[in-house]
């Protein structure tokens, strides 16, 4: 099968400090792929440049069969992405802020229209559409950027911490909604630190740390190959040195003489 | 901490045992409120804001900055006592002067500083008694007040000491403790009644309108008053002659000066004296006992954000007709990318608080300078103005080019957003030509800031000029549209609203000395052609087709010229 996202010897530096050290993996459609890794791994400049936000890095990156670097465009109209800070320009209500990212997006208005009055409803937020984001709570916003990354009917959909600010009804219409529309052939891209939710939603997991792939595979194959223990602490073992478990005992001894 | 608020802070706590025997912890308020003044010299205030200047460096001697500022508006006020003789008359005026003023401070002042919603959080919590908090804040209103207040009066206090006695200061300085508390009262009503009306969330937008009109007002002020004083320098007006007097509060507390001071005055003086005395107790006692309360727990609404939650019934069924402003739109842009920019910058523009509150005080200032400009040159009559070209000539080209700078300075600062972050959103869309978006942009706010100004000096122009007028005018409009073309061309062009506003000041120097300089050019050229009207004719086309292929080139700006990683 011809992968929908395939890397190769990606890295990327920022002047001397090295973030993405030759990375490359491939990634088939109807995957849902868990990128996980400990805070300043490079999860999320390999988002960024999957979707274009860095254009000066080295390797290779083909979104179905395109050079990202030379078709950007093309790609970018392949993929939606939801931010993982509800940074928006909250002045505007949620129907004009969905309007003008369909209008970027080249969608028909008509259509894009609809859409977005059928996905806040879904949202249980037609009520909202008209209302000012500014009010909105964190949960709120973040549909909307959910909607926005949906809003165009994207191949592949990168979710970077999709969950946060949401409460527990609203997780759940996002996990089924990810394993549906995995089940349509879309491809997703799921970065987040809550593993719990990474181990349930992915058939796949790539584990970075310091620019390098340390793990990739599905959840069951990570148990073979480090032992039968939960996602959490094959990340622990992975990613953090001896220091690591000792920080707690440190922490109480804080309080003594 | 600054030597100015230790000597507050030591000042207040000289009270201590007081506030120890209602039953306050000493320490805890001491902590509170150092922290409360550490955070006061940290923030910019109003006048900062009104002012416009950057905080190239953090604030951190905003107090001293706060009082400096206050002192100079102290010695602007001893102006009142250029004004004819008679005292009465001085002391309405400095009252005048002293509460808009300190209301005007105190109006964007109160909310961030004195009403801290943080406190529910941080301070609330801990194991601090209700009477502490209490105490701690109103010592904290206290201060500030005193911050604000104190040098501003003394200058007025100095002129009073050294022009009549000391026990005349006495006098004001208990007369300006009449006043504050007057204004407090004025300005927590206002604040009351706009929370009444309106929702928490549109509350901020609100006080900044009326801090624009407080700024402009002020700037109208300035230039209009050294010109009346000017002309009545040596007319007596006795202000207390007229019972309408006691209408106006400023003038009740020039009424209790006089009284106290003199122990002689007419009626309508000593009416002034009784409201001046009885007022701001009745009103402190209203703040104390029912507004405050109320207000307080109104205002710690204002930056919850759990308030969306309450759902909009109202706006469902707002219909899909097409607005007005796309219909504009439409007009004025020639893809849907464009027209994207367009809109976008439009709604924006009218909605994000940083825009409005930089481009419309210079709405105002240029009102106010245009009107000045025809007070000014009052001696040409409307006639003589028709006929005469040679004296119409440099108003008619002022009045044209005028405008260039409110273009400029609105098109200058749309590319700026504190919410600049937002701005990932054009950078993962497919969006080939970011041009076309900006371009939308610039021409949203030219049809919306420069359009209804060029279009009632057209009006203005045919209507005493006749058909004469249009070419000049035509000229002048290509021109100021290359202008400000160009200079969206050359210096940095951004995407609508996706940069953050901090960096280049010089730059911005740079653009007005440019802006200056070409303008001065232009207009003198056509100045000089001004009357020859094919000449005009030619140059206008000229410029119109310059003007054109300028928006394509800045429709062709692709992605590599405003790269920008900032998000």
């Amino acid at each position: 099968m011809e992968p929908v996202i395939s890397i190769n010897h990606l890295s990327k530096n920022y002047g001397s400090k090295n973030v993405l050290n030759d990375i490359s993996f491939d990634v088939y459609p109807g995957q849902v792929l868990g990128y996980i890794g400990p805070n300043g791994a490079g999860k999320s400049t390999t988002v960024k440049i999957l979707c274009g936000l860095i254009s000066d890095y080295e390797g290779d990156v083909k979104v179905k069969g395109l050079d990202l670097k030379k078709d950007t465009s093309a790609v970018k109209a392949m993929i939606g992405y939801v931010p993982e800070l509800a940074e928006l320009y909250d002045v505007l209500t949620p129907a004009e802020f969905l309007g003008f990212m369909g209008a970027l997006y080249s969608m028909d208005e008509d259509i894009c229209e609809e859409r977005i009055t059928r996905m806040m409803a879904a949202f249980g937020m037609e009520a909202n559409l008209h209302q000012r984001m500014d009010s909105f709570s964190k949960g709120m916003k973040q549909k909307v950027l959910l909607a926005s990354g949906l809003l165009h009917n994207p191949e592949i959909i990168i979710l970077d911490e999709p969950l946060s600010g949401l409460d527990a009804n609203s997780v759940i219409i996002i996990k089924n909604l990810i394993s549906k529309l995995a089940k349509e052939g879309k491809t997703i891209f799921y970065c987040s630190h809550m593993m719990d939710v990474v181990e349930k939603v992915s058939d796949r997991i790539i584990l970075i740390d310091k620019g390098h792939v340390v793990a990739d595979g599905s959840f069951e194959e990570l148990k073979q190959q480090q032992g039968n223990k939960s996602l959490e602490q094959i990340f622990a073992g992975l990613t953090s040195d001896d220091s690591m478990n000792n920080a707690a005992d440190e922490l109480i001894n804080a309080f003594s003489k | 901490m600054n030597i100015i608020n230790k000597f507050f802070l030591k000042t207040i706590l000289v009270f201590s045992p007081l506030y120890h025997s209602l039953g306050v912890n000493v320490i805890q308020l001491k902590k509170i409120l150092e922290i409360k003044l550490l955070m006061d010299d940290r923030r910019p205030t109003s006048i900062h804001q009104a002012q416009r200047k950057k905080k190239a460096k953090p604030v951190t001697m905003a107090t001293l900055g706060t009082m400096l500022m206050s002192m100079v508006l102290g010695l602007l006020y001893l102006s009142a006592f250029a004004f004819g003789n008679n005292i009465t008359t001085q002391l309405t005026i400095y009252f005048t002067f002293f509460i808009f003023m300190l209301a005007s401070t105190l109006i964007s002042d109160f909310t961030s500083v004195l009403i801290d919603v943080r406190d529910n959080y941080i301070i609330l919590p801990k194991p601090v008694n209700d009477r502490t908090v209490v105490i701690a804040r109103l010592l904290h209103v206290l201060i500030h007040i005193s911050k604000v207040v104190l040098p501003m009066a003394i200058p007025g206090l100095a002129y009073i000491i050294a022009e009549y006695n000391f026990y005349g200061g006495l006098v004001f300085l208990a007369d300006l403790v009449l006043a504050t508390c007057f204004t407090i009262f004025l300005i927590n009503a206002l604040y009351l009644l706009i929370l009444k009306f309106t929702t928490p969330q549109r509350f901020q937008s609100i006080i900044v309108f009326i801090q624009i009109f407080f700024t402009i007002t002020l700037y109208a002020s300035y230039q209009i008053i050294p010109r009346i004083l000017g002309d009545l320098e040596n007319i007596n007006i006795d202000i207390s002659k007229n019972y309408l007097a006691v209408f106006a509060p400023p003038f009740w507390f020039a009424g209790v000066w006089k009284e106290l001071y003199s122990f002689k005055g007419n009626t309508i003086e000593l009416a002034g004296f009784i409201l001046g005395i009885l007022l701001p107790f009745l009103c402190l006692f209203i703040v104390i006992k029912y507004l405050a309360p109320s207000f307080n727990a109104k205002l710690s609404m204002i930056s919850s954000t759990d308030q969306g939650t309450s759902p909009a019934e109202k706006h469902e069924l707002k219909a899909k007709r097409k607005s007005i402003v796309e219909i504009i739109a439409k007009w004025f842009t020639i893809n849907s990318q464009e027209k994207t920019g367009f809109l976008f910058t439009w709604k924006l523009s009218s909605r994000s608080r940083d825009f409005r509150m930089k481009v419309y005080p210079s709405i105002g200032y240029l009102l106010v300078y245009a009107v000045m400009m025809f007070i000014r040159k009052h001696k040409i009559s409307f006639s003589e103005f028709q006929s005469n070209s040679s004296a119409a000539k440099p108003i008619v080209l002022i009045s044209i080019y005028l405008f260039s700078f409110l273009l400029m300075i609105a098109i200058g600062q749309v590319k700026y957003s504190e919410k600049y972050k937002a701005s990932w959103m054009y950078y993962i869309t497919p969006v080939k030509q970011p041009g076309e978006i900006i371009l939308g942009g610039i021409k949203a706010i030219i049809v919306k800031f420069y359009f209804p100004f060029i279009i009632l000096l057209a009006i203005a122009g045919i209507y005493l000029f006749g058909a004469a007028f249009i070419p000049n005018l035509v000229l002048g409009f290509f021109n100021q549209m290359l202008i400000a073309f160009s200079i969206v061309y050359i210096s940095n062009p951004q995407l609508p609203f996706s940069i953050h506003d901090s960096q280049n000041k010089a730059g911005n120097f740079v653009r007005v000395i440019f802006l200056l300089l070409l303008l001065a050019v232009v207009g003198t050229l056509h100045y000089f052609l001004y009357s020859i009207w094919p000449a005009i004719l030619v140059l206008a086309i000229l410029s119109g087709v310059a003007t054109w292929l300028l928006t394509d080139a800045i429709r062709k700006l692709s992605w590599k010229k405003i790269w920008n990683e900032d998000f």
